[in-house]
């Protein structure tokens, strides 16, 4: 492969390089290039003891951008694991075009770990995410050992090292740190959080009355985005705010992304939600069209009419 | 409120033409991203050096005649300009071009740099920064100088380099690290200028150690003192000089009278270019 590639190239160094770190599996993760593409690799991680995700040994492609470590790596989870769809783009960082929070000295390990840590945490209603009930994980993970990739013919169970005690209290730590740091989400929750944003906001704005601003207030103070969450609903679908007693699930994500539209506030896009008023502002148009033809038809009769009398009054 | 109502309640029940909007959406979205990394790609991320008056060329004299006569008043002290790319890394970028610039002038200096450069690895690696990733940046840098010292590279192949996203952004890294590197090490003396109720560490990680965000007065004190050069800084707008003047000298208190740049930058609203002090001429 060092053949196929320009060595020079600092991208291409450090991907060997990294190839060269991760060359060994280790207990928690594993990660190596496919053999004909050096911007495309596999990975295996194992979910930690004491989660839904005990036992269980997820695989996955990464897809890395030209400009990594610039921009950050994209994840694509392959075996059934109940918290993320499969053969979708998990982006690190939100996406690739908002690096923002993805550091060019992290590494693919770095990636991973964060991966491993984030497995437990509530997706929170986000998109390309998947609450499934702990009882269908735990059955996942028990299957995901003897699970086998079409592509590379990994089988799960012979991916990693046999797990210790020891050796997975170190790596969860550092697990559970990263997580915190990094998000995971599919790249449309981006644009979700946005739209929820604003609706949220021209709510507020509409009644503000002080059960709104409570809630407000008491989520802010509950901290961090990724904490898990009041809802025991199934949450797979878009975080819209639907009533008001629901906002306070909803507001955990919201510092988060009203840090996000503002990021973006340059790059706004005209929200493509069917416009329900066009209902109403159809038919007014319509209506006023109308009345103008009936007008202008009358006056022209009458005009035809006074004409027509005139000749037949000469 | 009647219509966020209704969209609520199409969102819920249709779950899959949602799906399909927000896709559609993100299309959009990266779309527009892509125009505005493309707008800025337009761009050279190092420019040649040309004359400062394609500067004064930039305003009108009518519309923007503060900006228009500020440019005529530097064309007296300075002879050229080299553009910087303004994609939010143009502070450092245009240090490291005034930088390798000078070294290429003097092999001295550029043994000099070398020496602090490998001292920074060490550095680095002492104040905990991750793994062998930030070493590896260090290490590009060097292997980068060491290039031109041993004659390797010649100036033209230097600024092809420089000009080479993917390389330009790996040197540059080396120095978004010793800045944040510089102001961890002196973490007592910076923690109280740091706002917003963030850490130190917070503040380096996601203001200087991630790649396209702009440097602030604290990020360019730090690499001032980290790269150990005199810089100053002429300003087009007097409101956004610190001192309230037309040019900031730096390390700070430095006045005008003894001190000679190394590098000078010119600053409009937002963005830093190179600019270069004409020849003295012999009277």
């Amino acid at each position: 492969m060092t053949e196929m590639y320009n060595t020079k190239n600092a991208g291409v160094r450090r991907l060997m390089q990294e190839a060269k770190e991760l060359s060994k599996p280790t207990e928690m993760y594993h990660a190596q290039p496919m053999e004909d593409n050096l911007f495309e690799w596999h990975f295996t991680i194992r979910g930690t003891i004491g989660t839904d995700f005990e036992g269980g040994i997820y695989h996955g492609r990464i897809i890395f951008p030209a400009d990594y470590p610039m921009k950050p790596p994209n994840l694509i989870l392959l075996t059934p694991n109940g918290r993320f769809e499969l053969n979708k783009k998990i982006c690190l960082s939100i996406s690739g075009y908002h690096p923002e929070t993805w550091l060019p000295s992290w590494s693919i390990r770095t990636a991973l770990l964060a991966l491993v840590g984030f497995l437990p945490s509530s997706p929170a209603g986000a998109l390309g995410s998947l609450d499934y009930p702990p009882k269908e994980r735990k059955r996942l993970a028990k299957l995901s050992a003897d699970w086998k990739c079409k592509e590379c013919g990994c089988l799960m169970k012979d991916a990693l090292l046999p797990i210790t005690e020891d050796g997975q209290s170190k790596v969860n730590e550092e697990a559970k740190k990263l997580a915190t740091q990094v998000k995971f989400q599919d790249e449309s929750v981006l644009k979700q959080q946005e739209t929820a944003t604003e609706e949220t906001v021209e709510r507020q704005e509409e009644n503000e009355t002080a059960e709104t601003t409570v809630a407000v207030e008491a989520s802010r103070e509950t901290g961090t985005p990724n904490e898990p969450v009041l809802s025991e609903s199934v949450h797979t679908e878009v975080p819209t705010p639907v009533t008001t007693s629901e906002s306070m699930v909803q507001e955990p994500n919201q510092e988060q992304s009203s840090q996000l539209s503002h990021q973006l506030t340059a790059r706004q896009l005209p929200s493509s939600n069917f416009d329900w008023s066009l209902l109403l502002k159809i038919p007014l148009a319509l209506l006023c069209v109308a009345v103008f033809i009936i007008l202008l038809a009358r006056r022209v009769f009458v005009e035809n009419e006074s004409a027509l009398r005139d000749v037949s009054e000469l | 409120m009647l219509q966020t109502d209704m969209v609520h309640g199409s969102s819920e029940n249709q779950t899959t033409s949602t799906e399909a909007i927000t896709e559609d959406e993100i299309l959009l979205q990266d779309q527009q991203l892509k125009r505005i990394e493309d707008e800025q790609k337009s761009a050279p991320l190092v420019g040649d050096k040309c004359s400062l008056f394609s500067l004064v060329a930039l305003y009108d004299p009518d519309t923007s005649s503060a900006f228009f006569s500020k440019a005529n008043e530097l064309t007296e002290v300075y002879s050229d300009i080299r553009f910087i790319r303004g994609d939010g890394n143009c502070f450092y970028r245009a240090v490291l071009v005034g930088l390798v610039e000078i070294m290429l002038a003097d092999k001295e200096k550029l043994r000099k740099f070398i020496t602090s450069s490998k001292e920074w690895t060490e550095k680095l690696v002492k104040l905990g920064f991750p793994d062998w990733t930030c070493t590896d940046f260090c290490e590009f840098f060097i292997e980068f100088l060491q290039n031109i010292y041993d004659g390797k590279d010649n100036a033209d192949a230097v600024f092809k380099n420089l000009n080479d996203d993917n390389t330009a952004n790996y040197l540059l890294m080396f120095f978004r690290l010793i800045t944040s590197g510089h102001l961890k090490e002196n973490a007592a003396h910076y923690e109280p200028f740091i706002g917003e109720g963030l850490t130190l560490a917070q503040y380096c990680e996601t203001e200087i150690e991630a790649m396209w965000k702009e440097s602030d007065h604290l990020a360019i004190i730090a690499l001032v003192k980290a790269t150990n050069i005199r810089l100053r800084i002429e300003y087009m707008d007097r409101s956004e000089a610190p001192n309230g003047g037309w040019h900031h000298n730096l390390p700070d208190g430095n006045d005008d009278a003894s001190f000679v740049p190394d590098i000078t930058l010119l600053y409009r609203p937002g963005h830093y270019d190179l600019i270069y002090k004409k020849p003295a001429v012999a009277s």
